[in-house]
């Protein structure tokens, strides 16, 4: 922007007063009081407008709408100002007055008012706002110390790039916005869902491996089974049936044992009641011949006996005959004798008949003893022989179980608890059998259970296989979107960083360069952060600037705020307005200051001095005198 | 001899398995199966040829039976079937040992066999699949002359596993006007008796390959060397998209398409071989899915409205087909305000997928123009210049303009 004229109706003492600048140094010069400062806040003014500060605000003399107010003609407060921007010619108009404010920008050139949407200057110049003015172009007395408005428009910046208001980007809120959608697109938890999945389907085909294994025992235990069965089923082979048959014959064999037992024992009694009978029957045959020898001896001894009484008789008659010399003695003696011996004779036929009635009782009871024995014989034989059928029959069966050589009770027992232990042996083998069917019943039972709870896995391997597939695809584009946006977020992040070094550096540089003029090559090294602190570096020493002396504080913030003018508002270069900006340097500064403003487009230098004129004579540096 | 072509009917199978029609999927494959009886019953063919995957997975038990049940309802077509990769007869496969009517014959080794039918003068040659993969080519280089035959003939009573021996004491040679079968009655199966030579010119047995196969787990299928072999028909299956590569030899695909990426109709192969002097084939291929999948492209412009969106969605479904399953693209310039709630266009059909490739209407020069100066300007430079993959830079594009010029003061 190039101020080329002002007009100012009525501005504090200066009432119809035109002012033509040049490009290049403009002096004003004027004593004090001459108006310097209100032509230098008319300027300011005429582009941003006055306020009339409110309350108690308006009583003090730092309203600067009051203070300018024009006593003659308040209504009149305005003026003119014309300005060239990008080689066009703009007219300012402004009306200070509260009652009637305007503001118009007119283009020389066509006649044609411009439509500023929010009255603003900047809308015309971009970025050139009241506070950036103030910290910049306008240096105002004793002022050149930045302020923190300054610092933050170099932040904002910083941040943005251009200052001009309608390309201004809020880079983080754009990076806020990128994070966000960043945010949404991690919610979606693939990588858990995927997990889940993976394990899912891991265990799916454990389950399958179960499955195969599950199967392959299925098979083999039916194949046991159906051997089993057959097994089982089997008609008996010959020896087990004859084993059965034999067993099954046990009670028989015992019931026979008994009888046979039974028999013996009446064998036995049979046998010793034929002894005894035998025995009696010796003695009664013995008895009998006892008494036919008795009998026989009686009539031997009666024979003798008659024969001897008989003799004895005849002896005994002739004895007495002869002696009694009596035939009648001796006949009576002979009867004597002859009624002995028939006495004799008929006692020994009582005795014989008694002989023969016992012997013929005996005889007889012979005769049914013997039959009684022949009797109990025989029957002890058919005894006998039946108990030996039995014994052959016992002892047969019996040697099919054990080796015995007799018939014992002891030998059946054992028999007992052979047969019993070989019944229970095949039986528990057959129970064995039935267990171990039942185990396999119940083994493929359970297995099969097992099958079927696992039947629906290779449809669920499948689908969770199809569902991980899908997942995996979803994860995919989101990685690619994900990919995409943070490459959005690094590049932004990345721009700014290097807007923010490229800024220091820029600044750095030109702050650094100004300087070195300004301090006549005595400073040329400076760095500057974004909160504008700065540091002098010299031989390699950081210098706060506290330790420098005034005059070269005030130059550093002088170079400083020429460097950000230019940097902020570097689209359109600006004039500088200088008022009574050097009183505190020295000559040469201020012969190394005129020589670097000589170089800008323009700058408005308002002075009550004369040494500026005289240097910038010296220099042969041209520049155009106002006086007020 | 008339003959119905089929492969990969995947019973079981649930397409699209978490979307509302899946389950219904799941019976239209059934369905279409017995359509395909139907068929044979209402072209009187002679041969239902099954090139493997009947089933999706190892088929249970109860599942073998109803298909049993259903073959059995076949009035004058006998079934040849294999195993594919799917449904591969592995050792706890039910198939084993399954007992299939006697209208059935399945091949269940895993070297090459050949079923004979000597009342249709055909003989049929395939194995089965025992293992889920298979490396080998074994179709490129066979010998079908030393292969074990089993003669099928219904009129004999059956015996063991649902084919029967035949009774034949002849040669089984190549004459010029007949072929005679050697049979040995007292085993089950003819083995090391020269099967016959495969002629290409002459009278003789009409031959069939069933086949299962073509990618490269899958025994690999090199179509020259197949076609050398002299087949009158090679009936393959294992790829879902039916495919004639020749009169003689193709894939019927799936009777439904299964998978999203299978658009296309789906049906069956229906085919007659005249038997001559040299066997003519002709082969039809016959589409009869419920279904099928179809991607809908809808291109769009700055002007374009999610309801306008919608609208299109809906008049393309109603032109193709409500019963179709849909797969949308969105494509063109929008207007940069503009979001497409995919969420919306879901409930409008049979929608699978939607996916979003439309653009903000950026006009990226001016964009550069404008802003060359700050961080706008230079993000589009710095986006252009970066090296990495052209979608992601052009998504990153999208995005960082999106958010920056959304962050403009205004």
């Amino acid at each position: 922007m190039l101020i080329t004229r002002l007009y100012i109706d009525y501005f504090g003492k200066f009432t119809g007063r035109e002012f033509i600048l040049k490009p290049g140094i403009n002096i004003i010069h004027g004593e004090n009081e001459a108006g310097k400062s209100t032509l230098h806040t008319f300027i300011r003014g005429m582009l941003f407008g006055i306020e009339r500060l409110r309350g108690r605000g308006a009583a003090t003399k730092d309203d600067v709408y009051t203070r300018y107010l024009p006593w003659d003609y308040p209504g009149a407060y305005g003026g003119q100002m014309d300005i060239r921007v990008k080689d066009k010619e703009y007219r300012l108009k402004r009306s200070f007055h509260a009652n009637d404010k305007y503001f118009t920008v007119t283009e020389l050139a066509t006649g044609r008012e411009l439509k500023l949407k929010e009255g603003h200057i900047s809308e015309l110049i971009p970025g050139l706002t009241e506070s950036a003015y103030r910290n910049t172009v306008s240096i105002e007395q004793l002022r050149a110390e930045t302020d923190a408005e300054l610092a933050s428009h170099v932040r904002n910046y910083i941040a943005n790039l251009s200052i001009a208001k309608h390309r201004e980007v809020n880079v983080a809120k754009a990076i806020e916005y990128l994070k966000e959608q960043k945010k949404a697109l991690e919610s979606v938890p693939y990588a858990r869902q995927l997990g889940e999945l993976a394990a899912a389907i891991e265990k799916c085909e454990e389950n399958e491996k179960k499955i195969d294994h599950l199967t392959a025992s299925l098979k083999e235990l039916e194949e046991k089974e159906k051997s089993l069965k057959e097994q089982l089923n089997r008609p008996k082979s010959p020896e087990s049936q004859r084993e059965e048959e034999l067993i099954a014959q046990l009670p028989a064999i015992i019931e026979k044992y008994k009888l046979y037992r039974d028999l013996s024992r009446q064998y036995s009694q049979a046998a010793a009641q034929a002894d005894e009978l035998e025995r009696s029957l010796a003695r009664l045959r013995q008895h009998i011949k006892e008494m036919e020898n008795r009998q026989k001896a009686y009539k031997e001894g009666l024979k003798k006996k008659g024969i001897i009484y008989a003799a004895a008789g005849i002896a005994a008659a002739v004895l007495g005959a002869v002696l009694m010399k009596s035939a009648a003695a001796g006949a009576v003696i002979l009867i004597a004798a002859a009624i002995a011996v028939t006495a004799l004779y008929a006692l020994s036929g009582r005795k014989n008949a008694e002989y023969k009635e016992e012997a013929l009782k005996a005889g007889m009871t012979l005769e049914n003893g013997e039959k009684q024995y022949d009797e109990l014989v025989g029957r002890k034989k058919e005894l006998e022989d039946r108990c030996d059928e039995l014994n052959d029959a016992i002892m047969t069966y019996m040697q099919e179980f054990t080796e015995e050589d007799e018939l014992t009770p002891e030998a059946v027992e054992r028999l007992k608890e052979t047969a019993a232990e070989r019944k229970r042996a095949s039986e528990s083998m057959k129970a064995e059998l039935n267990e171990k069917l039942r185990q396999y019943s119940f083994q493929i039972g359970t297995i099969s259970h097992e099958l079927k709870l696992l039947e629906n896995n290779e449809t669920e391997l499948i689908r969770n296989k199809e569902q991980y597939e899908y997942i995996m695809r979803r994860k995919r584009e989101n990685d690619i979107e994900l990919e995409a946006i943070n490459l959005a977020i690094c590049t932004i992040q990345e721009l700014a960083a290097e807007i923010h070094d490229s800024f220091g550096l820029q600044l750095n540089k030109a702050v650094s360069d100004i300087i070195d003029t300004v301090t006549n090559h005595k400073y040329n090294d400076l760095k500057v952060d974004e909160k504008l602190n700065i540091k002098l570096i010299w031989k390699n020493r950081d210098i706060v600037l506290d330790r420098l002396s005034a005059g070269t504080i005030d130059q550093v913030y002088f170079a400083l705020r020429m460097a950000v003018c230019d940097m902020l508002l570097g689209d359109e270069p600006m004039p500088l307005i200088l008022d009574d900006s050097f009183a505190l340097y020295d000559d040469s500064r201020v012969k190394a200051v005129l020589t670097e403003i000589a170089k800008r487009r323009q700058v408005l230098l308002f002075t009550c001095q004369t040494r500026e004129k005289e240097f910038l004579d010296e220099l042969k540096i041209q520049y155009n005198h106002i006086k007020l | 001899m008339k003959f119905i072509h089929i492969a990969d009917v995947h019973l079981g199978a649930v397409p699209d398995s978490n979307m509302p029609w899946a389950k219904e999927r799941h019976d239209e494959i059934w369905e279409s199966f017995k359509y395909i009886l139907n068929v044979c019953n209402e072209e009187k063919a002679d041969l239902l040829l099954i090139a493997g995957d009947l089933f999706h997975k190892q088929p249970l038990v109860r599942e073998l039976k109803e298909v049993n049940y259903l073959f059995s309802t076949l009035e004058t077509t006998r079934v040849v079937m294999m195993t594919g990769n799917h449904d591969y007869m592995g050792p706890r496969s039910n198939y084993r040992g399954f007992k299939w009517n006697e209208k059935v014959h399945m091949f269940s080794s895993d070297r090459l066999e050949a079923a004979d039918f000597p009342d249709i003068n055909t003989t049929v040659y395939g194995l089965s699949y025992m293992t889920r993969d298979i490396t080998e080519p074994l179709y490129d280089d066979m010998d079908i002359t030393a292969v074990p035959v089993t003669i099928v003939r219904t009129d004999a009573a059956p015996n063991h596993e649902g084919t029967v021996m035949g009774t034949y004491t002849d040669i089984y040679k190549e004459t010029d006007t007949e072929t005679e079968i050697e049979a040995d009655i007292d085993t089950d199966t003819v083995t090391g008796i020269n099967a016959g030579t495969v002629r290409t010119a002459g009278a003789g047995r009409i031959k069939i390959l069933l086949a299962h196969g073509g990618d490269e787990r899958n025994i690999p299928i090199n179509r020259k060397k197949l076609l050398g072999h002299g087949f009158d028909y090679v009936a393959l299956g294992h790829i879902h998209k039916p495919e004639i590569i020749s009169d003689r030899m193709a894939y019927s695909g799936s009777l439904e398409p299964i998978d999203k990426n299978e658009t296309g109709p789906r049906g069956y192969i229906i085919g007659e071989i005249h038997e001559g002097d040299s066997n003519r084939t002709e082969i039809k291929f016959v589409s009869c899915c419920h279904r099928e999948y179809k991607t809908v492209v809808i291109d769009i412009n700055q002007d374009t409205t999610n309801n306008a969106l919608a609208d299109a969605v809906k008049g393309e479904i109603r032109r193709q087909g409500a019963q179709h399953i849909y797969q949308v693209i969105i494509r063109g310039f929008r207007d940069e305000n503009i979001h497409f709630n995919k969420e919306a266009i879901y409930p409008l059909g049979n929608i699978l997928e939607v996916t979003d490739e439309s653009v903000p209407d950026y006009d990226f020069d001016a964009l550069l123009r404008e802003n060359a100066d700050n961080i706008i300007g230079m993000f589009i430079k710095r986006i252009n210049e970066s090296a990495g993959r052209d979608e992601i830079n052009k998504k990153a594009l999208y995005y960082g303009i999106e958010a920056l010029l959304g962050a403009k003061e205004q």
